[in-house]
């Protein structure tokens, strides 16, 4: 891929009409072909898409997931690293890590549609689409880290014969209510978006089962003017409804946290910090696909670099929130005068007396340090730069989730309790399966849904159209 | 049925009747032949053969072969089992309820009291036994262990010759021709090993086939004896006795590298007397002083006022110096060995000096006799004599270990003399000397027997492997420390085919006793047939025969025993020196198959499932071993290095442990591991030594020679190059190691003399922020305090325990206490290494010294030793964040765990600052492939399944035994009624458990004592119900200054 394109300001660039529009996006779903190219070397003399080459990776790696999760319910919880004192590990770290990641999604569709900002119609659908595989990625993981996940159910408040209710102090349990939530509102509001998509795609379909299939979905969306009212008004509702989530998810994920009293868990800032620790790795995750994915489907025209210079900007803001999350730390170790909060920071920064020190570095190289380059326009505009700072901000945000969890856990108040986290074989496969799922459903979702929002870029098109004629300052955002 | 019904021969049945009938149907009213047929048949709608179509005959087929499948599964006949029910019951027996026996086990000769818990016939606890002078109510960890040896699957089920199952009336014919054979000449070639017998039956046994067989030899052997104390005696003391140790008389205590609350018969009990003197609970203000001269640390030491880290090697040259302070004749001048504090020495004999008659100065088994003479020496003149040292007539009928007769025994082996052996009990092929080579003997002589719980490498050896009773399946007696006999009664039918020694010599001289009988006639012998059967119950009920305790004899120092000592050279250390001692937990190696010991850290080292080679920093250094230079640890991550160890060109590898406390230039190995055969908890599992530990076997440098506890000289010391995965239950890096852990405020200590002067310290609430209404939840009540919050009920019981960190030695007793009492599960080395043991109590240590960082003196730190188990806070950290609410208050102050409702998700152990919690991260708790251990579990607590969060209850269900028992008579649950297991098993008495509304309780006492103090409360407001007892030592102010 080119290093560089030219930037400009505009937001959807190209000749456009509707037919070339619907062509271009739809086309990627009623057209198989489109997705045998371009055409990558394998090993062996082999060819094969990229798109074909993820998918089979990630159906791999579904495999390995369902493996790790036999093996875990059959065996136990003692087949990961989780050890006394450190009752979560990668366990709690992934589910944070793909809750955050899920968050951009969210923001994108809700937040930025409630602020009118035209640039979100390009990448919302892809991005709400990462949301829910994130957010399922991210389910699987508190179910499956109960020791007894048959009866993980209990979390729930349902009716019983035995009167018994969920503990609601525990903020386990606003997890269960704010994570269910989440995903249900995400996934009604990603389908009710989709249904005029789904509409045009009946429309152009050749197929018969495509036609069968799409007419279903699409519950008999004919364009109408009345359509189009109610389903404004469903969307806006439903932003409505989503805008509040993105900030309380990922806060009450944080709570989990800071309702304790474990060293490095106890922390006020946590809920705004966690939030913007969401965006930023929610939104790296976005531009990581969108840069392969406009490629590959020849869709620069609708992802333009100005996106790119948007999303960079978003992550550069919510990375610096973190930082100052980081700063606030420190300084609260220290003006606590608390033995353990500053030894925990000691042991998060000694480089010779703390095990797990190299992660904390790491950390701050790769949430503090590499992106601080998205100050500079021309780094933005390079896509290496900008690929491998998204890549660095995702591992960066896994490192964080492993010294706030498991780190914290190693060395809290007794010292004679002090331990080591080590994980298995087995908690990488399971990380790695669900990263292998979310890839597999990704290329699912490209392969049979449409990756960008047809409507609203036809809409994004007509409103440009009509700001050539003396409305341009209008729409410049 | 076909109608064949029409209207004229309707009513044909009822023509001739006369009166109302009743019918039930017109082919009834008809009377026809066809309704009389179907009336007749069984199953008149049936179908036949005839009638049936191909379909319906394929369906009839296959419901036929269904039902078939279904007679071959569910229907079998199951084989029958006669059920006969209590026509009349035992007497006062109750299901569910348990049923106590006093009893006795044996190590080394000497008899401990038990008390074994029953129910349905099964032991399921040991506890001590409150009348037996050895116990006084606790036991030590090993020998509460002993109860799972029982239940151990890999115990020796039949007799075997060869390998093949056999009878063992087959044994005995065989045996009985042998010795026929042999009579002619006096049983020449027999030869008896046994271990050290002290039981008055077994001895008279032998002595009766000694008699029958003259030249037969008895050769009594056991790794771990008291040969030097022995030896000691001999060259001391006239009349030649046995001595113990009245330590509650004493008010200075002098150890010269010895552990007398760890080792030797009267462990339990000298550890009650040494730290009943330091018990200032009940408002004493006098404490005993203790000063240890030791190797390497033991728990005598770290409860020690002072404590000396010396070479094993130089004590001989220290107690010279000792005695030469104090005078004693014959010495003369002697030089404190290079490296001791002349100051330090001459203090402790002026204290000595001060307290004349109520001092002890002891010495460990390891120490050669010359020591033992001294130290006789010493106490005399100190005229402790009758009065804190007692003298009687040797407990054991044949005291000595004879490691002599056993290398003749072995040469006559091999040279062909021997046609006969049996070892009885122990394994000698394994802890025999290594310059002694019984296998190399067992293989030369044509008949070989060997009586063992276990096939282990003896049995291997011999053709004959004889199954051994478990001391509670088998009758017997045995003697404590002081002479008390008492009966050993079997509180089970034996699990196998198996026989205890009394047993066997009875069937082997042709007897047709029953082990009771057996006994019986010998007491009734000893005692007189007067009054027998009342004496006999009286004994069996109290667990000790009255009056039988060995009477004071007076003993006197030999003149010039001082000039001799004096003249004598010590052997002493050039370079390093290898201590050998028994291991603080499987021993000499008869309980290596022991889980539950091979899980329970060792004191101090806190090390499981391997033994090593220990050694302080420095000779670590020395040697090579890589070290985290600056603290003085190896880090978690980091595994043990190996070193060999080659003492007369036999070597032994070894994962060096670096033992902070330890004295310069001391390696110490302990014994019993290294094992190859007997069972799969001693070996290492799937012969991979890193998941199931092992260890190493030391017995390659035990010797036959003089002492053979230490190597002074000669050994050579090689690293490895090799690494070796130790799993420790606790990581190094404790306290005091960076500047902000010191003032966690852990650990609070204090001298005696400031403790006195201090003022009594208010006790405060903790500071809030809030309004106490708030914090305490209940908003919108005014005038509510904390106290009220239920949390405090005083019309309700309201749990709560005391630890005293004065008198915790880390014997680890509680910790096997609570195990046996709770269920607690063992997890296998590999599991530690991961830090998933489940012990519900721990015994946490920390080290500390005057620097911080660099400075801190790592070879010699103070040591302290802190259990912790469930602090039952009453704000506890865990309750609130369950999301099932698993873990609950209950209204008498114990934070519960709900385990059929725990889903697990690990969050309050997350949130519990003391770590408390146990997780069953597998299925720990199942026993389903070797049912028999299912047989241990106490039926009162519940088997926790995997995937369920566990902790200290403060024993929940012996509480409710209590309220049950209470609300029978109508009443309150007394003080002193509900005892922890841990409380129980505790030498020290260091745990007392009460209810603390009641305010003359002894709980609540002490809750109020100026020493008490809450962990981490001031930082957390937890509110623990457990309050520790801040540790108080009474150092010498002359060292001190």
């Amino acid at each position: 891929m080119p290093n560089k394109e030219t930037f400009d300001e505009r937001i959807l660039t190209g000749e456009q009409s509707n037919a070339i529009i619907d062509e271009a996006i739809g086309g990627v779903v009623l057209d198989q072909k489109r997705h045998m190219h371009p055409e990558i070397k394998l090993p062996m003399g082999l060819k094969a898409s990229p798109w074909m080459v993820l998918l089979m990776i990630g159906f791999l790696f579904v495999n390995v997931l369902l493996l790790a999760i036999t093996a875990l319910v059959f065996t136990g919880i003692g087949i990961w690293g989780n050890n006394q004192p450190v009752g979560w590990g990668f366990d709690i770290i992934n589910f944070v890590w793909w809750i955050g990641i899920g968050h951009a999604g969210t923001l994108i569709s809700a937040i930025l549609l409630l602020l009118r900002q035209q640039w979100r119609n390009s990448i919302n659908r892809f991005a709400e689409a990462m949301t829910i595989f994130a957010v399922l990625c991210a389910g699987m993981f508190p179910l499956l880290h109960t020791g007894r996940p048959w009866v993980a159910y209990w979390l729930f408040p349902y009716p019983n014969v035995m009167g018994l209710w969920p503990q609601f102090r525990s903020p386990l349990i606003w997890d269960v209510f704010a994570v269910s939530t989440y995903l249900t509102v995400s996934l009604l509001f990603w389908y009710v978006g989709l249904i005029p998509d789904f509409a045009t795609l009946r429309d152009r379909a050749k197929k018969r089962a495509a036609q069968i299939v799409f007419g279903i979905l699409s519950m008999g969306w004919r364009g109408s003017a009345k359509h189009w009212h109610r389903y404004m008004h469903a969307s806006i509702i439903l932003a409505g409804l989503s805008a509040p989530l993105v900030l309380s998810v990922h806060s009450i994920v944080s709570l989990d946290f800071a309702m304790s009293i474990v060293p490095g868990w106890n922390v006020t800032i946590f809920p705004p910090y966690f939030v913007a620790g969401a965006v930023y790795a929610g939104f790296a995750m976005v531009i990581l696909f969108a840069i392969p994915l406009r490629k590959w489907y020849h869709l620069q025209d609708y992802i333009t670099m100005k996106h790119f210079d948007w999303m960079s900007k978003v992550m550069l803001a919510t990375g610096l929130i973190v930082c100052y999350g980081y700063a606030m730390e420190w300084f609260y170790a220290w003006y606590s005068g608390t033995a353990v909060e500053q030894s925990l920071i000691f042991n998060k920064m000694h480089l010779f007396d703390a095990p797990y020190s190299w992660a904390y570095w790491l950390l701050l190289l790769c949430n503090f340090a590499i992106p601080q380059g998205l100050w500079f326009p021309k780094l933005r505009r390079n896509f290496k730069y900008l690929f491998t700072v998204c890549l660095v901000i995702s591992v960066g945000m896994w490192l964080e989730r492993f010294v706030i969890i498991p780190m914290s856990l190693t060395r809290d108040y007794l010292p004679s309790s002090f331990g080591y986290y080590s994980p298995t074989i087995w908690d990488f496969a399971m990380f790695a399966g669900t990263i292998g799922f979310f890839v597999f459903m990704m290329m699912l979702f490209v392969r049979f849904l449409p990756m960008i929002t047809i409507f609203e870029i036809k809409e994004l098109k007509h409103h440009l159209d009509h700001d050539k004629h003396g409305h341009a300052e209008e729409v410049k955002a | 049925m076909k109608s064949n019904v029409d209207g004229a021969n309707l009513g044909e049945s009822l023509k001739g009747k006369t009166g109302r009938r009743y019918w039930k149907s017109l082919e009834q009213l008809a009377g026809t032949p066809e309704f009389q047929k179907w009336v007749d048949d069984e199953f008149p709608h049936r179908s036949t053969l005839l009638k049936l179509d191909r379909r319906e005959l394929l369906k009839f087929m296959g419901a036929g072969m269904m039902l078939a499948g279904l007679a071959a599964s569910g229907c079998r006949k199951l084989p029958e089992h006669r059920v006969v029910p209590f026509i009349a019951g035992p007497e006062d027996y109750v299901p569910g309820k348990p049923v106590y026996y006093a009893s006795i086990a044996t190590m080394g000769g000497y008899a401990t009291g038990v008390r074994v818990k029953t129910h349905e016939g099964r032991p399921i606890k040991l506890d001590g036994n409150p009348n037996h002078p050895a116990s006084l109510g606790s036991l030590d960890a090993r020998t509460q262990a002993q109860v799972l040896d029982l239940y151990d699957p890999d115990r020796l089920r039949m007799p075997t010759y060869k390998g093949d199952p056999a009878a063992w009336s087959e044994f005995f014919a065989k045996a009985g021709a042998k010795l026929e054979e042999l009579a002619p000449n006096g049983g020449s070639g027999v030869v008896l090993v046994t271990q050290m017998v002290g039981s008055p039956t077994l001895h008279s046994q032998i002595q009766n086939f000694l008699f029958r067989h003259p030249a037969a030899q008895w050769v009594q052997y056991e790794a771990a004896s008291r040969r030097n104390m022995i030896e000691g005696a001999a060259m001391a003391l006239s009349p030649v006795t046995e001595s113990h140790f009245r330590f509650d008389l004493a008010k200075v205590v002098v150890s010269l590298d010895s552990n007398v609350m760890m080792e030797g018969p009267a462990a339990a009990r000298y550890q009650r007397d040494i730290m009943a003197g330091r018990d200032l609970g009940s408002g004493r203000t006098e404490m005993n002083r203790v000063y240890a001269v030791e190797c390497a640390p033991t728990t005598l030491g770290v409860i020690a006022d002072h404590r000396m880290p010396l070479r094993a090697s130089l004590i001989p040259a220290f107690t010279r110096a000792l005695a030469a302070r104090l005078g004693v004749a014959g010495i003369g001048a002697a030089p404190a060995p290079a490296g001791v504090d002349e100051n330090w020495l001459a203090a402790m004999a002026r204290d000595l000096a001060a307290n004349r008659g109520a001092s002890v100065v002891v010495t460990g088994d390891h120490q050669p006799g010359t020591v033992h003479a001294l130290v006789h020496a010493i106490n005399e003149h100190l005229g402790n004599f009758g009065t804190t040292v007692v003298h009687t007539n040797p407990v054991l009928p044949k005291p000595t270990a004879e490691i002599t007769a056993l290398g003749t025994a072995v040469e006559q082996m091999k040279a062909g003399q021997v046609q006969m052996v049996l070892v009885l009990g122990g394994n000698p092929v394994y802890d025999s000397p290594a310059d002694i080579d019984f296998k190399g003997g067992l293989d030369n002589v044509g008949f070989t027997a060997h009586l063992s719980m276990h096939d282990d490498e003896t049995s291997g050896a011999c053709q004959w492997r004889l199954p051994l009773s478990h001391f509670l399946e088998a009758w017997g007696d045995g003697r404590a420390f002081d002479g008390t006999a008492s009966i050993q009664q079997p509180t089970i039918l034996p699990l196998y085919d198996s026989k205890s020694e009394i047993e066997f010599f009875e069937a082997l001289i042709g007897g047709a006793r029953e082990g009771m009988e057996i006994v019986q006639d010998y007491w009734r012998g000893a005692m007189g047939e007067a009054g027998f059967d009342v004496r006999w119950h009286t004994a069996l009920g109290d667990g000790v025969i009255a009056g039988t305790q060995l009477p004071a004899v007076q003993s006197q120092v030999l003149q010039g025993l001082g000039q001799a000592i004096a003249q004598m050279d010590d052997d002493v250390a050039s370079g390093y020196e290898v201590v050998i001692q028994p291991d603080p937990t499987v021993f000499d190696g008869r309980f290596a198959n022991n889980g539950w010991l091979q899980e329970l850290p060792k004191p101090i080292s806190n090390l499981t499932w391997d033994n090593s080679a220990q050694m302080n920093h420095d000779t670590a250094l020395k040697l090579g071993v890589e070290i985290d230079k600056k603290y003085g640890f190896i880090p978690a991550d980091r595994e043990a290095d190996m070193v060999h160890i080659t003492v007369d060109g036999r070597t032994v590898e070894a994962a060096v442990y670096v033992n902070h406390g330890m004295a310069d230039g001391v390696v110490l190995l302990h014994l019993g591991y290294g094992r190859t055969r007997g069972g799969k908890v001693l070996l290492p599992l799937r012969n991979k030594p890193e998941d199931h530990g092992g260890g190493f076997d030391a017995y390659r440098l035990f010797r036959s020679g003089k002492n053979p506890w230490m190597v002074v000289n000669g050994a050579r010391f090689e690293m490895a190059g090799k690494t070796y995965p130790l799993a420790n239950s606790q990581f190094h890096n404790t306290i005091d190691m960076t500047k902000v852990d010191s003032d966690r405020e852990i650990l609070e200590e204090t001298t005696l003399s400031a403790f006195l002067s201090a003022e009594p310290v208010e006790h405060h609430e903790n500071p809030t922020l809030y309004d106490e209404d708030m914090a305490s939840g209940v908003i919108g009540k005014s005038n509510t305090s904390v106290e009220d919050m239920g949390w405090n009920d005083p019309n309700q019981y309201q749990w709560a325990m005391t630890i005293d960190l004065t008198l915790c030695t880390g014997c680890n007793a509680c910790v096997v206490a609570c195990q046996s009492e709770n269920n607690i599960p063992t997890v296998g080395k590999y599991q530690v290494q991961r830090g998933r043991e489940m012990h519900w109590i721990r015994i946490d240590r920390y080290y500390a010294g005057d620097g911080i960082g660099s400075e801190w003196p790592v070879n010699d730190p103070v040591i302290r030793l802190q259990p912790v188990t469930c602090m039952q806070c009453e704000n506890a950290p865990c309750e609130p964040v369950c999301p099932v609410a698993a873990t609950v208050h209950s209204k008498e102050g114990l934070n519960q765990m709900v385990y059929n409702r725990c889903v697990g998700t690990r969050y309050c152990s997350n949130n519990c600052p003391y770590k408390v919690r146990r997780f069953n991260f597998l299925n720990y708790g199942n026993h389903d492939d070797v049912p028999v251990k299912n047989l241990l579990n106490n039926p009162d607590v519940t088997v926790r399944g995997r995937g369920v969060m566990e902790k200290c209850t403060y024993c929940v269900q012996r509480i409710n035994h209590a309220r049950i028992e209470a609300k029978k008579r109508g009443d309150k649950i007394k003080d002193g009624e509900v005892t922890t297991a841990c409380m129980d098993a505790c030498p020290s008495r260091a745990i007392v458990f009460g209810n603390k509304s009641d305010e003359t309780s002894r709980v609540s006492k002490l809750l109020h004592d100026k020493r008490s103090y809450k962990l981490l409360d001031h930082h957390l407001n937890t509110r623990p119900r457990t309050v520790y007892l801040s540790r108080v030592t009474n150092p010498n102010q002359e060292i001190e200054a």
